[in-house]
């Protein structure tokens, strides 16, 4: 008997101790007779973090320490779970955020509307789909009927919820790693830009050692500045702050790093405009003053986010201006050769801009897949990263990269290596150095299927089995389908670097894709060759012969890197160079249209020096007949010689011989080195 | 003199369809006595003496001594066509095909029924690859016996292993017509219908085949993988169960049937049966392979490594291995390992490994 008396004692006190509990408990004096004094200051702490609390999200931050005090003094008050909620949603620690409103709504089930928006908003960063669903339709049905933009906007997030529970069931396969704290800190780090081979990163962020140490009232952060890395030896060097001129005391940012890394956009705060971008170039290892890009692209709106096509012709970019489709969309520019300078500003259309944001925009290096943020489409929440892909007419419609990618939160500034197997992108998830911190994703692809062997003894009176036929599983190759050519310009014979002025031709139309410098510093340059064309790069130095290369990148090449080294010799007699963008057909001494450009650079090499002479030499490789080879390189050295004529030389100054198979430069035993024997020279006979 | 020839090729025909390779000589001494016999009635004591011991020596297994033997029967009476066949039979043991084909032909070129010397004959030429010069062979011996199945069934074989499916398909039907309870031959004819891609048909012969024969492992084997082939997944582990209870030590029907648990994702199922054909044979490397590509799936990929360095250990030449290692290295993040694995399973002709190499190392 006395046993059960002590059962339903111990059971009452557990009743009455879960009604305390459950019961709000105002932070008023009556209360708390007991303990004056520890009211008193939480009383103070409640102020203190009132004070944070009403100067906005930034400053909630602030605001949590004093709450906390004030909550371990008295934690069933509704307002301060409430706060301290709200607190740690807009820090981004969803499970305290969603602990703490759940006590507040379960203290106070007719607390303020607002709390089912900030349950289901945290449920949704929690990825508790569900949870996030129920709390927005509380939330909606307690909406007046009238408020149409209040319904659309719960609607969108549990759509936004559907799609997040369909996306994380199916998980795209990657790895995920914090870059390390070379790079990341307790501070913001965010904004990556990255040059196409990844050797060079410039990102953001808002630590104590920006220029000015000074700390931005606004947002309660250290100004921004940008830092750069380099990965050497298999691992990014310890970031620096990249300086000045480039950054100032406010807030410098960076936004697009050319595929070479020699050109920076950035985004430079401005009261006035409310920021604009700006672009740097680097030159004998160090980036210029920045100026202000285009005044097409750069408005009384807030621009904040650029990306330059690889054949540097366009540039998108994303603003607020106001005849988008709503809030920030992209929109693009055209290189205009004639001012030299980005055209006007062109909308990219509905396809991509939505009715809600759309930010980070990248064009990848193969200049046709477009990779940007939007609130729109099908996103999961927030911010999510999309890819369309220029199909020659249009854009195809955004498909989201799923998760992990993307997130129910922001999920902005993603850009792709030229390879597309690497993506960097910042978020704020758990795990890493504190706030903001970069991330690469590595793209696994899909899962890679392992193959199986069985055996049969199909005849039965053989003895030994035969090994089943194995069907292998049909890999499909999703690398990029362009080309990296990347290498250094030296002098040949002292072997210094050279500030060579590059161009790079689509042999095929003859037109002039881009042009480029490489590193005076280093003589490095790097440019990649979007595959299915017939590409010429032409590199001059001043005083130098100048030097062709050819790439001909089938349209279903896959991804792959050339890295060369050029060396320039100077204009001396006896000095030769290879034509490699002379082309004739199998067997046939008629120069294709594609040779074009080449032709018109030797004339203009010969009228730049009228002195010299030279002799034009045709090669053979070692197959057919040594009198047909001879035969056919003089034809085609001849050709090369009557275009020159053709095109203002005098002949004098013209000689042309062949030599058929008599000069090999590599094995005539392997058809790589073949392909290097077939060739027409230039070669300097007098000056 | 039929009856004696009827004795004599009695051992010859008693030669099982599942040994067409192997010859056998089970006659006993009282009836090779009446050999020396001609058809005068004269007998020659010393060739009967000759041969007779020839026939003792071999029976005792001293083949050597029994040839001796033979060719002293053969020398006294150059024109005694067994003396050549049972010398054959020594010499061919002993592994002298080229003397064993010479008197077999010898002997078909001598006897009044030659068949069984021409199929002799032809099994030593397709022993040695030489499946034309068979095949010519085979057709003289039908022409010379055309009820005998065997000549038809061997000629299928030639036929299915020149990948001539629809030659061997003919023969096997031959033979099938004229044994229809031949249960080998519903099993042949069932995997040329496989090779041509007729699951349904080969599906169809296999069933006859265990119908002919109920305890025929192989055949229920057959019946299971193209019951797998045919997404019948569920019947295939019935089928190769039904091989395993006939043949529960075979290594090959258990790892066939793991496969098939593999495809049914039923991932222990497949390592239980993997792990007992390893057992049963520890140089099985198939069915390491097949472990490591099911720990794979089970993402367990340290153990996968390490069932793929076993295959690849008994079998350096096996790509699917490298294969398989490559992506369960990918998996521990061994990126250079893996890349290392699918350039050498490339090497190897592995054609998924080009565009893995292609789409994670290049």
């Amino acid at each position: 008997m006395k046993k059960l008396h002590n059962y339903f004692g111990t059971i009452l006190l557990l009743f009455l101790c879960n009604s305390i509990l459950a019961q709000n408990i105002p932070f008023e004096k009556e209360y708390f007779k007991l303990d004056r004094e520890g009211y008193k200051i939480a009383q103070n702490n409640l102020e203190d973090g009132d004070e944070f609390f009403e100067k906005g999200e930034y400053y909630m931050k602030n605001a949590i320490p004093f709450y906390e005090k004030a909550n371990s003094f008295n934690p069933n008050n509704d307002e301060l779970n409430y706060k301290l909620g709200v607190c740690y949603f807009y820090t981004r620690q969803n499970e305290k955020a969603i602990k703490h409103l759940e006590k507040a709504k379960s203290l106070n089930p007719l607390f303020g509307q607002d709390i089912n928006m900030y349950l289901g908003k945290s449920y949704q960063r929690n990825f508790e789909w569900d949870n996030a669903i129920v709390a927005y339709e509380y939330y909606m049905a307690n909406l007046l009927p009238e408020d149409a933009a209040g319904v659309k906007m719960v609607k969108k997030y549990i759509t936004e919820c559907k799609n997040g529970k369909q996306m994380s069931s199916e998980p795209i396969r990657v790895w995920v790693d914090n870059l390390g704290p070379n790079i990341n800190t307790e501070y913001h780090e965010y904004g990556v830009a990255i040059n196409a081979d990844a050797t060079l990163m410039m990102f953001t962020s808002r630590r104590p050692e920006n220029i000015g140490q000074l700390i931005d009232p606004a947002t309660n952060d250290y100004f921004e500045d940008i830092y750069y890395t380099e990965y050497i030896n298999d691992e990014w060097t310890l970031a620096k702050n990249i300086g000045e001129p480039i950054n100032d005391q406010g807030h410098n940012a960076s936004i697009a790093l050319s595929n070479d890394g020699m050109e920076l956009i950035l985004f430079k705060g401005n009261e006035r405009t409310l920021g604009d971008l700006y672009v740097t170039n680097k030159y004998s290892g160090d980036y210029e003053s920045a100026g202000s890009l285009s005044k097409y692209i750069n408005s009384k709106y807030h621009e904040s986010s650029a990306s330059i096509a690889p054949d540097r012709r366009k540039i998108y970019f994303v603003s607020d201006r106001p005849e988008g489709y709503g809030g920030r969309d992209i929109y693009v520019s055209q290189w205009d050769e004639r001012k030299e300078e980005f055209g006007p500003a062109i909308n990219i259309g509905p396809t991509i801009n939505t009715e809600y944001d759309e930010e980070g925009v990248f064009i990848h290096p193969d200049g046709k897949t477009l990779y940007f943020s939007s609130q729109g489409h099908n996103t999961m929440g927030d911010y999510d990263i999309f890819m369309s892909t220029w199909d020659g007419n249009s854009w195809t419609r955004p498909e989201n990269l799923g998760f992990p990618v993307n997130s129910p939160d922001i999920d902005v500034f993603f850009l792709v290596s030229a390879n597309k197997r690497y993506g960097y992108f910042t978020s704020e998830k758990e795990g890493g150095y504190g706030l903001r911190d970069i991330y690469q994703i590595e793209f696994l692809g899909k899962e890679k299927e392992p193959v199986l062997n069985s055996e049969d003894n199909l005849i039965a009176a053989l003895a030994s089995p035969l090994n089943n036929v194995i069907i292998e599983p049909t890999v499909e190759i999703t690398t990029s389908k362009l080309a990296l050519v990347k290498g250094v310009v030296l002098d040949e014979t002292s072997n210094q670097p050279l500030v060579a002025q590059m161009e790079l031709v689509d042999n095929g139309t003859g037109q002039v894709l881009a042009t480029f410098d490489s590193d005076a510093a280093s003589g490095k340059f790097l440019v990649s060759l979007p595959s299915g064309k017939n590409y010429g790069i032409a590199v001059n130095v001043e005083g130098y012969l100048f030097h062709s290369e050819n790439f001909l990148i089938p349209e279903e090449t896959s991804y792959r890197e050339y890295d060369l080294a050029i060396l320039m010799k100077k204009i001396e007699v006896g000095k030769k160079i290879i034509l490699r963008n002379i082309f004739f057909d199998t067997n046939s001494s008629v120069l294709r249209p594609e040779s074009k450009t080449e032709i018109a650079r030797i004339a203009e090499i010969l009228n730049d020096n009228p002195a010299i002479r030279v002799e034009i030499s045709g090669h053979t490789d070692s197959q057919g007949e040594d009198k047909y080879n001879q035969w056919l390189s003089e034809k085609r050295a001849k050709s090369v010689v009557d275009a020159l004529i053709e095109s203002g030389i005098d002949p004098a100054r013209l000689e042309y011989v062949g030599y058929g198979e008599l000069d090999p430069i590599e094995s005539n035993l392997t058809e790589e080195g073949r392909q290097e024997n077939r060739r027409t020279e230039f070669k300097i006979l007098s000056k | 003199m039929r009856l004696l020839t009827l004795l004599t090729f009695l051992f010859a025909t008693s030669i099982s369809f599942a040994q067409t390779d192997t010859l056998q000589l089970s006659e006993d001494l009282e009836v090779v006595k009446a050999l020396g016999v001609d058809s005068l009635g004269y007998i020659d004591p010393d060739v009967l003496k000759a041969y007779n011991s020839g026939v003792a020596l071999l029976a005792e297994g001293k083949t050597q001594e029994s040839i001796t033997a033979f060719s002293e029967a053969i020398s006294l009476k150059p024109d005694f066509p067994k003396a050549y066949f049972n010398r054959a039979v020594a010499e061919k043991q002993l592994g002298k095909s080229k003397e064993a084909y010479a008197d077999f032909i010898t002997f078909a070129e001598l006897d009044s029924v030659p068949a069984e010397g021409y199929f002799q004959a032809a099994i030593i030429e397709f022993e040695t690859l030489r499946y034309n010069e068979s095949l010519a062979l085979l057709e003289l011996a039908i022409n010379s016996d055309n009820s005998d199945g065997r000549y038809n069934y061997q000629k299928g074989v030639i036929d299915f292993l020149m990948a001539d499916y629809d030659g061997a398909i003919e023969e096997y039907t031959l033979t099938i017509q004229k044994s229809p309870d031949n249960a080998y031959a519903l099993n042949d004819r069932a995997s040329c219908k496989k090779e041509k891609g007729d699951l349904e048909g080969a599906i169809n012969d296999y069933k006859k085949a265990v119908e002919a024969d109920p305890n025929f492992g192989i055949a229920w084997n057959n019946l299971g993988s193209a019951l797998r082939d045919y997404d019948s997944l569920d019947d295939a582990i019935e089928a190769y169960s039904q091989a395993i209870m006939f043949e529960p030590e075979n290594e090959i029907y258990l790892n066939n049937r793991g496969y098939t648990y593999f495809l049914l994702e039923e991932y222990s199922s497949a390592m239980a049966d993997f792990d007992l054909a390893t057992s049963i044979d520890e140089d099985y490397a198939y069915a390491y392979n097949n472990k490591s590509a099911t720990l794979i799936k089970m993402q367990e990929y340290t153990d996968a490594i390490t069932e793929a360095n076993i295959a690849i250990e008994l079998n350096p030449d096996y790509g699917y291995a490298y294969l398989n290692r490559g992506i369960a290295k990918e998996m521990i993040r061994d990126k250079k390992g893996a890349c290392s694995d699918w350039s050498k399973a490339e090497e190897l002709g592995v054609q998924s490994a080009s565009a893995h190499l292609s789409n994670t190392c290049n």
